[in-house]
This record gives C-alpha cells, structure tokens and sequence, in this order.
C-alpha cells in the first residue's frame, strides 16, 4: 500500500500533520525568546532552519537544527552573531541549578520540536528506511535486474511508506506532551544523579585531573556499566524467547566454532594423502 | 534497528554531551539538554524494543487460497482466485506502525487488491489483507511468507522480520473448451460409443467380425440361422473386440527443458499440451499412460481412465517443474551468490549474524584466522621460540628435581645446566637482546600468518557458504559434520543449494557452454531412455495405440537413429506416434518463407548484420547465430521424423492438443484396418 504523495499545502489540511507543525512552531517561538537573549539574529537562523525542517522533506534540518543550538547555547563566543562572553546562558554545573527557568523552557522548546519535527517527517515523508541497508538489499536489486521485473513483489522491497495519518489517535498529542515533560524530568534527574556520582567516585581528586575531565570519565563509565547491564539483560532475554531452529543454529555454529580447526587439519592431511597416492600411481 | 534518522540524532546529541560534559564552564546547559533529549531517547528506544521482542514474535499469519466461493486446494491456469492473509497478534502489547507485504510468487499477475498493508495491531484485531492473482503457466505456486515491518511514530527505529507461512499449491492446466468439454456420446454410427475402439480380434463387440464353423462349446445365440441353413451346416457369428483406446505420453523431464526463467520454460509448455490432452482423453473415456524421462531414467504411470489417475498424473506433471536445471559446471560461488538472497530474506532469523556467526571478532578465533602451526611456516615458528623454550624447560627441570629430592641428578645435571649459564652469562646483554628478536619476530609471524586468512580472496564465498550451510543443517535436521561437507566439497554444496534455490523458486544461475563451445545440455542419454522407454511401451502395447513424445531433441538431430528405429518399430506394429517439440523461449518461431530464402538472400540479410558494429553488433551476431542453428536443426529433426511418417508438431502452437485428438479420431475409425 503506497500512500499518495502529499503537497506542501496538504500539510495544513491534514489534521494530524497540522497539529504537530503548530506544536513545532510554538516551540520554536519560545526558543526564540530565550534564545535571543544571546543573540538575536542566531536565533533568527536556527529558528529559519526549524521553520524549514517542518516544512521541507528533509531530515537534515532537524540535525542541523540540535548543532546550531549547540553552537548558539555552546559557544556563544564563538559565533558572528553572539553577543560578548559572559552573556545570557553561561553558567557552570555547581552553579547551574536544574530548575533554572530558562534552561527549562529551553529544554522544553527543543525536546517539542525535536518530536514535533520528526513526528511530521514520519507523517508527511517517510517513516521506514527507505531501502534494506543490509546486503539484502543489494542482493535483491541484483535479483529484481536478473529477474527482469517479473516479480511484481520485488519492487515493493523498496518501498519507503510514510506513517498514514489514519494511524493517529485521538490522544496522541497528549501523550507526545506528556512523554516530553516525563523526558524533562528524567532529564533533570539525570543530571543531578551524573553530578552526585561524580562527587563519590571523585575522579578529580583521585587522578588529579580537571572536573570537566572527571564527569566525562564518569558517564562514560557509568554508560558503559549501563550498556553492559542492559546488554547482558538482553542476552538472558533473547536467549529465553529464541526458538527452537534458532538454538540449533546456536548450536551448530557454537560446535562448528569450537572443531573447524580440527577438521580442517584433517582434511589437509587427507588431501596430502590423496596427492601422495596420485602421484604414485 | 536504528534507522539513519535514529543514528544521526543520536550520534549529534552524544558528541555535544562529550564536549559539554568535559567543558567546566559553559557546558551545563547543554549537558542537561543532551541528557534530556537521551532520556526522551532511551524512552523510544526500550518502549520499541519491548514491541520488537515481546509482541513482534507473537504474530502470526494465516493464508487461504480461494476462489469466488470456497477455498481450493489447486489453482487452474488462466483463472483468478483470491489471496487471504489473516494476521493475528497474540501479545496484550499493542504495534502502533505494522507494514506488511507478502511475498507473492514468480509468475503470476496480480489483478485486484495489493499484497500491502499498513495498519496497526492489538490482540483482538485481524489484519486482513486480501488481492487477487491469476495464474500464467502450470507448476506449482510457493507463497513463502509475509514480510512485516515495525516502525514507530518518529521513524528512529524500525525492525524487519519474516513470518514463514510456506504454503504450495499445484497448479494445474485449463483445458479449453475444445479440448476440454469433449462429446460424451456418439457423434455417427459409425463410431463406437467413446471408450471404445474397433479391434479386428474375436471379442464381445458389435460388429460383425466373420463367419465360422460351429465349434464345441460356442454359445446357441451366436448362430446365424440363415448361413447356417444355406451351408447346411451350424455356422455362428464372431464379432469384433471393443477395446479402449490408449493414449501414452512420453514427457521429457531432463535439464535441458528446464533451462529458461522458472515456469516459463520448456517443460512448462511441454506438461500443458500434456495436462491438455491427458483430461481430453480423460473425458472421452480413454485410457491415458504417463511416461516421464531424463538422463538418469525413466518413471512410468500404467494406462487408466479413472478421475483419480487423471489428477494424480496432472498433479506429478505439475510437481515435476518445480526443479531447476542442474548441471556439474554451474560455478557453486555463483549459486552460493544466490542462495544467499534468498536465504537472508526468507530465513534472516536463522542467517542472523549474531546466531550465524562467521566470527570476525575476536580475530584471533575468528573461523578466517589462519593457525600458523598448521602452515609450512610453523617449524620456523617452532625454531625461532626453540632456544628460549629449551632455557625454560630446563629451568622446570631442575626446579623439578630439586623439589623431588633428586640430589644426584642434580649433580649431574649441573655440570650441563652450568655451562650453559656461564656461556649466557658471558655476554648478557646480547643474549637478552637475541632472545627478545626471536620472539618478537616469532610474534610477529604469527600475527601476520593469522591476519593473512583474512587476506584470502575467497573470503567473502567462504563466509556466505559457511551461514548457508549452517541454514541447510538446520533446515534438513542433519547432523553437525554436515557444515564440514558443504565447506569442503564442492559439488554436494551445489547440489543441495540447487535444490534450496529451486524449492524456493528461484532462478538458477547455469552455464550453457564450456570453454570449448560445447553445448553442456546436450543429453544423449535421455534419448537413450526415450528409446527404452518406447520399446518398453511398443512390446506391452496389445494393438493400435498413440505414442505421444514429447521431447526436446532439435540440439539432438545428429544422435536420433536409434529413437527413428524405435519410432519404426512402433508404426511397423500399427501404433500412432506424435512428436511434440518445445520451442526455446528467445527464440522467433520460424517463418515457413525462411526455407524459401535463397543463400543469397541469406548473404545479403548477413552482410545487413554486419552493420551493427561493437559489443552490440556481436550480441546480435551471435544471437542471429543461435537463431539460424536453431531453425536449421528444427527444420532437419522435421524432415527426418516426416520421413518416417510422424506428425511433428511445436508445443508452442496452440492446436496443438487438438491435432493430437484428431489423430486419436482417426484411430478411432480404425483408418489403418
């Protein structure tokens, strides 16, 4: 099932794809006015490539929408168009309280249209990949030329589907508010769990290294032993829903890793032997 | 899992978080926004993942093939019947994005609805996805599966899977009407009723036969009262035998007439005249026989008439195209190259490289690694660590010796042990400085042996044929050393991907020639069975019967005196014979006006030819080359069959199984008394 294709104008029609463009750009609006505080005209262009990421079918602007930020909340001495350093949003992690106003609506207005943005993508665009990127696809484009066409589902491999508005419901946009607002607290508590870990393992002290240093080396670690553990859950999981042809694969290659070497050699000496006899008939 | 929208997002808001978090001053703001937006993250990413592997695996489709009022177990050529997918989810866990396409078969042309959908799914929803198919040539239809996709609302994740639903159902020839809805009753009186045929033997017929003597034993009302008073004498009627008729097909099933794009190949048309005229001859009460032969032997159907044979034999017709053509010179990296397609897209749960492993990490057991003791470069290996390992060993020993009280050993071996010490001890730094380029050279050797497996240019075949042998053992049940033949020889890894690729109807790459330009198809032995097959049939057949063979032999012209002898000896024994050759399919039907070409038109249509020049120019030369052999050969195999008095006929023509049954017609008024 191919969805039509929809028009720019489409995007104001369509109920569904019309909300999220109003939920983007009233986050954009209130990125511009905390954002402006800094700069003004940097955030007139980071909110002209939001305005654009709702509007065009291309999901690079969100991208580049989340480095702009980044340039704009980052570095803001670093720009044409920042103000002088020591404005606007510069604060340190001892300093910076979670429940700074500013970061907050800030956080809010990204996180909405980071949704917002993608969630209109998925709607007026493409919302699956738009070809296998795995060595099926090629195989299969391969075959679809060998075989001429004459499989008429082999052109449906490439099929990019967009989320059919239909699929929306009715509560959707709530629930999108509601994931956004849970985000910005999981966010906050993130933050202050990072900076207390921080504070009890101490890296700082302990390697005599700068803070900065020190709390990169604690997420990394605490993201690695959270990697480690999610992993390891997912492996008894997998393991437990794996079915019975799938075990005996495991199985196999398991019996095929731990004996290949044997065998080959035997089968060098068998050859060597073979060779041997040939050559002395 | 991640789609590339995922991966950017993700990778942008990491790389922002690392230099946020490492930036004491200006970086808080950010940070906190980077982990918000991985929070949000996390959250998509696990309420997926719970969809992928808890609910995901608990679809489950179900298929009925139906036409306008029930569903059939068989599908007729030419006719539409209905395609119904029923996929269920048994899982409390909704999926909000569910793609689905299902896997139609080669061949066949969709006619309404689409094997598409997009829905989302709870436990007491049914996605119900309906199309309709009509059906190109006989064989048999493989519905694999469905493919089915989970998306989400963002369009970060997405997870591919395939539901293996396998279903095959035969499909079957349309007789038309003229051949099909044949006369059940008598057309004059001059024909027996239909069934039956003349036959000039005493029996329990109708027609008179002759007069004779009175014999012991003759019944009472078989005397012709009035010859007999004319003769004096009791004289009684014979009557003529009324015996059926037997039609015997002779199918050819070798490689040859199964090269071509699957189903659309020769012994497509070849089983459709003979599904064709198998249920004419069925509803005119004949007896029909199914001969079938290749290369390697022959399988006989006996003669019957029953309903139940007709479709047995139609159904062995149909099974019998499944396979593709196989011969002992397709290149197994070219069928492994397509085995592969298949497998990872109807089997990517057992062709998962995290199950299916072709161990690439760790290197070092890695199945490419190459253990550098099995190599000629192992005694080298053996001597560059030998004079550390003897110091060691002797170091153990002694230690050894002293632990076991061995006091006189000791001193014995001391002397030994002494000097060599004194000897390494008189230039330490030398030695020190030896031994650590002995082993470093010896490490390096060995990394370089084992990295060199990695190097080998049959690296990618050997790890596509490793997963696909694993697929093969897991498929068959068979047992784990299996993996090692299919690694190590060659012709069974053919053999069994041939028949994975030809159970799953897939085209099968060939080669038609060899280096030397011979043609590789070419089957003296099948002809070899077609004449045994004949005989077999003429010494059985008790009067006049219809062979029909059907039977690629244009490539064969120069090898048939002994089916021309066969054919002989069959119209010596007042038999019908019918050829029935089937056309290669990229080749033009010869033009009658093409024997009538004289060689200089012949000339001048080649010297045209020549025009086209280049690649293309050559293509089509040899092209025109393979046409003009082609329809020579036709032409020669026509003339020597007609010589014998033998209709020869193209499958391809669409009278074909009428001419056949005209012939049977004629038989049936016993022309040949």
């Amino acid at each position: 099932m191919r969805e039509p294709k929809l028009t720019l104008s489409d995007r104001f029609t369509v109920a569904p794809i019309r909300n999220y463009i109003i939920l983007g750009l009233a986050c954009l609006l209130l990125y511009y006015m905390v954002i402006s505080a800094n700069s003004s005209i940097a955030a007139v262009i980071v909110c002209l490539v939001g305005v654009a990421g709702l509007f065009l079918n291309w999901i690079g602007f969100a991208v580049i929408f989340l480095v702009l930020n980044f340039w704009t909340t980052f570095l803001p001495d670093f720009g044409l168009f920042s103000t002088p350093s020591g404005g606007g949003n510069r604060r340190d992690f001892e300093r910076m309280s979670v429940l700074d106003l500013q970061n907050l609506i800030q956080n809010a207005a990204v996180l909405g249209y980071l949704m917002a943005t993608l969630r209109v993508q998925a709607l007026a665009h493409r919302a699956l990949p738009p070809e296998p990127a795995t060595v099926v696809g090629r195989l299969r484009e391969r075959e679809t030329r060998l075989e001429d066409g004459d499989n008429p589902s082999m052109k449906a491999v490439f099929l990019s589907p967009r989320r059919p508005v239909w699929l929306v419901k009715e509560l959707e946009l709530v629930a999108v508010a509601l994931t956004g607002v849970a985000a910005l607290f999981g966010g906050m508590l993130a933050y202050l769990g990072l900076n207390a870990l921080t504070k009890k393992v101490d890296f700082a002290a302990k390697y005599d290294m700068a803070i900065g240093a020190a709390r990169l080396l604690t997420l990394i670690w605490a993201g690695i032993f959270g990697v480690l553990i999610a992993l390891a859950l997912l492996y008894i999981f997998t393991r437990r829903q794996m079915t019975a042809k799938v075990a005996r694969v495991v199985l196999l290659d398991m019996f095929y890793s731990e004996t290949r070497r044997e065998v080959e050699r035997q089968n060098t000496w068998r050859e060597w032997f073979r060779a041997r006899r040939e050559r002395r008939r | 899992m991640l789609t590339s929208r995922g991966l950017s997002v993700l990778i942008v808001v990491a790389v922002q978080m690392l230099f946020a978090l490492s930036a004491v001053e200006t970086g808080a703001p950010i940070a906190l926004l980077g982990l918000t937006i991985l929070v949000w993250f996390v959250y998509e990413w696990l309420k997926f993942l719970i969809r992928a592997r808890i609910a995901f695996p608990r679809l489950a489709v179900v298929r009925t093939i139906a036409d306008t009022r029930r569903s059939i177990p068989v599908v007729r050529v030419g006719r539409e019947f209905e395609v119904h997918l029923e996929i269920r989810l048994d899982s409390t866990i909704p999926l909000d994005y569910l793609v689905v396409d299902d896997r139609v078969p080669l061949d066949v042309q969709i006619t309404d609805g689409t094997p598409f959908a997009i829905a989302s799914l709870s436990r007491d929803e049914v996605l119900d996805v309906r199309y309709r198919l009509r059906c190109l040539a006989p064989g048999e239809l493989r519905f694999e599966g469905v493919r089915v996709q989970l998306g989400d609302a963002h369009g970060l994740f997405h997870h591919r899977a395939f539901l293996r639903s396998p279903l095959v159902v035969p499909v079957i020839p349309t007789a038309v009407d003229v051949e099909g809805k044949r006369r059940t009753t008598k057309r004059d009186n001059a024909l027996p009723p239909p069934g039956v045929h003349r036959f000039r033997r005493p029996g329990g017929g109708t027609e008179l036969l002759d007069l004779r003597e009175y014999r012991d034993g003759d019944p009472p009302k078989m005397i012709a009262w009035k010859p007999s008073a004319r003769r004096d004498t009791i004289i009684v009627r014979e009557y003529e035998s009324e015996v059926p008729l037997k039609v015997s097909l002779f199918v050819d099933t070798s490689q040859s007439v199964r090269l071509g794009p699957p189903r659309r190949n020769m012994l497509v048309q070849l089983v459709g005249v003979a599904a064709g005229v198998a249920q004419a001859t069925a509803d005119d009460r004949d007896l029909i026989g199914l001969t079938l032969f290749d290369e390697r032997g022959i399988e006989i159907v006996r003669p019957a008439r029953s309903r139940t044979h007709l479709i047995g034999l139609i159904r062995k017709l149909s099974a019998d195209t499944r396979e593709g053509p196989m011969n002992d010179s397709i290149d197994p990296r070219i069928l492994t190259e397509s085995a592969m397609g298949v497998a990872l897209e109807i089997y990517p749960d057992l062709m998962d490289r995290r199950v299916n492993r072709i161990g690439r990490m760790p290197i070092v057991t890695s199945m490419f690694w190459r253990p550098a003791l099995d190599t000629a470069w192992g005694k080298v290996l053996v001597v560059l660590f030998a004079p550390k390992l003897f110091l060691i060993g002797l170091a153990a020993l002694m230690g050894l010796t002293l632990l076991a009280g061995q006091f006189e050993a000791l001193r014995l071996m001391f002397p030994i042990a002494s000097t060599i010490a004194n000897t390494i001890a008189l230039f330490p730094p030398f030695w020190i400085v030896l031994f650590s380029f002995l082993e470093v050279t010896a490490l390096l050797l060995w990394i370089v042996i084992g990295l060199s497996g990695h190097f080998n240019p049959r690296y990618i075949d050997k790890a596509r044929r490793k997963r696909l042998a694993l697929l093969y053992t897991t498929l068959d049940n068979a047992p784990a050393e299996t993996i090692y033949k299919y690694m190590q020889d060659d012709r069974f890894h053919a053999d069994r991907t041939t028949r994975f690729l030809a159970e799953h109807h897939a085209r099968i790459p060939v080669t038609l020639y060899d280096k030397e330009g011979r043609y590789l198809f070419r089957s003296v032995g099948k002809l070899r069975n077609l004449n045994n097959s004949l005989r077999h049939a003429v010494a059985r057949a008790k009067d006049q019967e219809l062979f029909v063979v059907l039977a690629d032999i244009v490539e064969l012209r120069d090898a048939l005196d002994e089916t021309l002898r066969a054919i002989r000896v069959a119209m010596g024994r007042r038999h019908e014979v019918v050829v029935i050759v089937p056309w290669m399919p990229d080749v033009p039907v010869p033009d009658d006006a093409d024997l009538a070409l004289s060689r200089a038109d012949l000339r001048r249509k080649r010297t045209e030819a020549l025009r086209d020049v280049g690649m293309r120019g050559m293509a089509l030369d040899i092209m025109r080359d393979l046409i003009e052999r082609y329809h020579a050969s036709w032409y020669a195999v026509r003339t020597e069959l007609s010589r014998v008095g033998v209709t020869v006929m193209r499958a391809d023509v669409n009278d074909s199984v009428q001419q056949i049954l005209d012939r049977m017609e004629i038989l049936r008024r016993i022309r040949r008394r």
